[in-house]
């Protein structure tokens, strides 16, 4: 029970490689030492990254010692007498490798490449997909979501009385607990105000986690009871990023959003649960203080001991059932379904196409290696005909016939997967340290035991894929033949054609890659040439909450805005400013669309377009000018008829060959909303995010004057010198106006731009290594084979010069025998990749999944490539010296 | 009676300043702590089982505690010729290095 957390994998290879009279000892030791830094200080993540690191360190000097004191390093048992002939096949196959250097060398490296890539791509799968929750008992949780069927909702959050009915009733739960998210600025500390995403929890929340704080403590019963004294629990980061890491932080009482809060305890660092927050206080909103199916929570719960997934999910089913008959207004049709924490957060229909065409572009490269392999022991297999086909005679069993030709590619893959898995180290830390800044908190990429087993399963798919072809040919080739096979006594095994299947599928496959890696890098190079009609090097933004807690009415969060922008245009740093609720790259909030006279069955038939919310000077500031109508004006004020400025995409979108300008729609689903009138069109600025299709990226601004706003970017140009530079001014306005206010995410406008690209960056350059990789192979193998064919053939073109072909004719002959696979192989690739490359729609931004550029561009690098590789054999053959090669017979 | 090694002596000297009867644990501690360097977990391990096999050592099993996962402790204790080993290998640094504090340490 105490030895839960420690990396069993690695504790296994202890025992297994220290000598028996000491790896109990050892591993005792590093038990004891492991479960004091579980404790509180270091936690779980870091003390089981340090045991894996500390055991292998020690069975390195345990191996170096017995090495150097050549002592028996692990005490064998006596084997079996098969297992003994194993092993000398295994050594015999190690030193047929040795005797021929640079072809093993040449294969360890193919298939290292290829395992290292598959293992890293695994690993980022695993860490995103797979690996979930890192708490003590984790896959006893599940979330329960609550479904609408009828409305076509597959999925929403519980709302609270939903919640607590659940909670009393059910009886197939530990505990069920729940959340919702929030934002808080801290103040009232000496500090400047800083603003940290919060979560608002049930009591029970940290103690179903089965998490402990590092200080202080979490919360007790009753502390989420409406009229409970406010307390908080804070974050590693916090703590030492706003109160410096103070030792008397527990008890200490800031103002959160306004409000003096008690803080009660510290959490480790790393623990961001639910989604990255770092401020957690009870939620104390309960059935008393909302309508029925208002409110929704994100919920979870902790199944009881003996108590299986589908017995919960019949159990709160039923539940809702009875729910169901007791409030038909809210409940009718309410269904339950339960979802895994890391299912919820990285949703596979999202972002899993991606991480699949990954994951697949992984193993094809592994494939294209394992192909390559397959035809270089082809080649060697054919030198060792004659010793198969004796031991053949002499009576071995067809399983030892070819049992040595196995061993080789046993021996090839097992130092592949070594150096393969060391390759995945250097490539999954560089990928762990690049996305670290804003992935879930609970996704980690490191290599560890489900890694090293994937890495040692695909390492024997790997031996036989590679053996398997050879061995097989070995196994079906006629003994008598080959006996009698007097003249070369190596070649007569038909090797021909499997060697050519495989060249044409790693040409096939390289194509497949690489058309993937042309579409990815033009995908990168349009994101980088958007042309944004507007400079975002010289535009400053800020951001800010308006807490509903101090500014409670509409009619002071507006005031609030007004005061900030006259305040901000005095300051004789800046020259000019405005707030927006969203800014180019960050995107703006989807809203539904509806024109005069339409009607929809169904909510989710109607279209959507993204609102903004802007300041007068919203474009000004930007230095934007419309293109039709007017700007908004100070007469756009509360109670004046609401209008909106549309994007031009929005315009071709609703208005079609109109004239927008006048024209009105609705926003919101309300059906007695406001009707809002077009009073001008501006240019599109990519409003949406980056990461999505033009298609929903219909944008429009309404004036901050007539809509409500919690959350303020501000944007500002600098009258003169570094906009950057704005940051102290804009800070000291906002202090003036209220001292606990935090302005956060200061940075230019380029930065959120320069975040949105990063996601076709990082998978473009992915692609592009992926099918630079797979091309090299494919050139190997083909190179390879030619050689091969050359070499035994020469004595048949020494023949043939003999008899009057000439050079030129011989040339032909070979370029004409890969040419048909190259052909062959490009047809194919090429084919295939129309097929598929739709799948990759999420990550092309602006770029046909069929663009002729892209493959014609690769149709032209494949045939070049190949040809190159085809002309060192081909002139080898060509300059054949009959006299030379007719000796030979 | 073959040399001791640097960090073989370090590790018998340990022995004998943690009371005689102890494991590796507190031994690459005491390393550590004093000598301010920090030491390979496996290069104290190895150290100990060559030290056992010269038979500097003797050794006994404590009894096995869930916090160590149900693994015994190994205890280490000098036996005769372990301490004459190490009276043999520290006298011979200390005859080597009379009269070199000047040198060494700046100080007579």
């Amino acid at each position: 029970m105490t030895t839960q957390g420690i990396p069993g994998f690695f504790r296994a290879l202890m025992t297994a490689l220290i000598p028996t009279d000491q790896h109990d000892t050892v591993v005792g030791d590093l038990d004891e030492e492991f479960l004091e830094r579980r404790l509180p200080l270091l936690g779980l993540k870091k003390a089981r990254a340090w045991y894996r690191s500390e055991s292998i360190s020690i069975v390195l000097s345990f191996t170096r010692d017995q090495l150097k004191h050549n002592t028996s390093p692990i005490p064998t048992r006596r084997a079996r007498t098969e297992m003994t002939s194993l092993f000398n096949d295994l050594r015999f196959g190690f030193r047929a490798l040795i005797k021929q250097p640079v072809s093993a060398l040449m294969s360890v490296l193919i298939l290292a490449v290829g395992i290292g890539l598959s293992t890293s791509m695994f690993t980022i799968m695993y860490g995103v997909f797979l690996r979930g929750l890192d708490f003590p008992g984790a896959d006893r949780l599940t979330m329960v979501f609550e479904t609408n069927l009828a409305e076509d909702i597959p999925e929403q959050r519980v709302p609270v009385h939903d919640f607590f009915d659940f909670r009393e009733r059910q009886s197939t739960f530990q505990g069920m607990f729940a959340w919702h998210g929030g934002t808080f600025n801290i103040s009232g500390t000496g500090e400047n105000p800083q603003r940290y995403e919060a979560a608002f929890v049930t009591a029970n929340t940290f103690d179903m986690l089965r998490v402990t704080p590092l200080m202080g403590r979490t919360f007790l019963p009753g502390e989420d009871l409406p009229g409970a004294d406010p307390v908080a629990v804070i974050g590693y980061d916090v703590w030492n990023g706003h109160f410096n890491g103070a030792d008397d932080i527990v008890g200490r009482v800031p103002r959160l959003n306004g409000r003096p809060v008690t803080i009660i305890g510290v959490m480790p660092e790393g623990f961001g649960f639910p989604g990255g927050q770092s401020i957690w206080v009870p939620m104390n909103t309960g059935p008393s203080t909302v309508a029925r199916g208002e409110r929704p929570l994100t919920v979870m719960g902790r199944l009881k001991d003996g108590i299986s997934l589908e017995q919960s999910q019949f159990d709160i089913a039923s539940i809702a059932r009875t729910l169901e008959t007791e409030f038909p207004e809210t409940n009718e049709g309410v269904g339950v379904r339960f979802m895994s924490f890391s299912q919820n957060a990285t949703p596979i229909d999202e972002f899993g196409s991606v991480f699949l065409v990954m994951m697949a572009a992984g193993l094809l490269v592994l494939m294209v290696a394992c192909a390559n392999v397959a035809n270089i022991l082809l080649s060697r297999a054919a030198m060792r005909t004659k010793e198969a086909a004796v031991r053949g005679a002499m009576g071995a069993s067809r399983f030892r016939v070819v049992l040595p030709f196995f061993a080789e590619a046993i021996v090839l893959a097992a130092l592949a997967a070594v150096l393969g898995t060391l390759m995945a180290y250097g490539a999954v830390g560089a990928f762990d340290a690049a996305t670290r800044d804003f992935r879930p908190f609970f996704i980690e990429f490191v290599i560890d035991t489900p890694i090293l087993l994937y890495a040692l399963g695909i390492a024997a798919f790997t031996s036989v894929a590679a053996g398997a072809f050879p061995a097989l040919q070995v196994a079906r080739a006629d003994v008598n033949l080959m006996l009698k096979d007097e003249s070369r006594g190596t070649s007569s095994l038909r090797m021909g054609r499997v060697s050519k299947i495989l060249v044409i599928g790693e040409v096939a496959l390289s194509c497949l890659l690489l058309v993937g890696a042309g579409l990815m890098a033009k995908s990168m190079k349009s994101v980088g040439d958007i042309d944004f009609p507007f400079n975002a090097d010289e535009i400053f933004t800020a951001q800010m909450i308006i807490p509903v807690e101090t500014y409670d009415t509409e009619e002071k969060r507006s005031q609030f805005n007004e005061d900030l922008l006259s305040s901000l245009v005095a300051h004789p740093q800046i020259a000019s400013a405005a707030t927006t609720s969203g800014v180019p790259g960050l995107g703006g909030q989807r809203q539904r669309i509806r024109l005069d006279g339409e009607t929809f069955d169904r909510e989710r038939d109607i279209p959507t377009g993204r609102r903004v919310i802007v300041s007068p000077d919203f474009f000004r500031t930007l230095g934007v000018a419309n293109t039709m109508g007017r700007d908004f004006a100070a007469s756009d004020g509360r109670d004046q008829a609401p209008v909106a400025i549309i994007g031009t995409d929005f315009a071709n979108r609703f208005f079609p060959g109109a004239n927008p300008v006048g024209q009105r729609f609705h926003q919101g689903t309300e059906e007695n909303g406001d009707w809002v009138t077009v009073v001008g069109v501006a240019p599109d600025m990519g409003m949406e995010r980056l990461g999505r299709q033009f298609g929903d990226s219909s944008s429009y601004y309404v004036p901050s004057l007539q809509n409500d706003q919690t959350f303020l970017l501000i944007v500002a140009t600098a009258s003169a010198g570094d906009p950057l530079a704005l940051a102290g001014a804009i800070r000291e306005t906002v202090k003036v106006l209220d001292q606990d206010l935090p302005v956060f995410s200061e940075e230019l406008l380029s930065e959120p731009l320069g975040q949105a690209s990063f996601f076709f960056n990082i998978f473009g350059v992915f692609f592009v290594v992926f099918g630079v990789v797979t091309l090299t192979m494919a050139i190997v193998g083909l190179y390879g084979v030619l050689s091969f064919s050359v070499s035994s053939r020469t004595p048949e073109l020494g023949i043939r010069i003999a008899l009057g072909a000439a050079s030129g004719e011989v040339l032909r002959l070979i370029l004409r025998q890969g040419g048909s696979q190259i052909v062959a192989g490009l047809v194919l690739g090429l084919a295939a990749a129309v097929g598929v490359t739709r799948f990759l729609g999420t990550f092309l931004f602006d770029v046909n999944p069929h663009d002729p550029l892209v493959f014609g561009g690769v149709l032209l690098v494949v045939s070049a490539v190949g040809i190159l590789a085809m002309l060192v054999p081909a002139r080898r053959a060509s300059r054949v010296d009959p006299m030379v090669a007719l000796r030979a017979e | 009676m073959s040399a001791l090694g640097e960090l073989e002596t370090l590790v018998l000297l340990a022995i004998l300043r943690l009371g005689g009867r102890t494991y590796g644990v507190p031994i690459r501690a005491e390393i550590e702590k004093r000598t301010g360097r920090s030491v390979a977990r496996g290069a104290i391990y190895t150290a100990l089982a060559r030290l056992e096999k010269k038979d500097y050592l003797k050794s006994s099993m404590g009894s096995p505690t869930p916090t160590r996962g149900g693994k015994s402790k190994k205890f280490y204790s000098l036996n005769d010729t372990g301490l004459a080993a190490l009276r043999t290998s520290t006298r011979a640094i200390d005859e080597m290095k009379t009269g070199l504090d000047i040198v060494l340490f700046g100080r007579r």
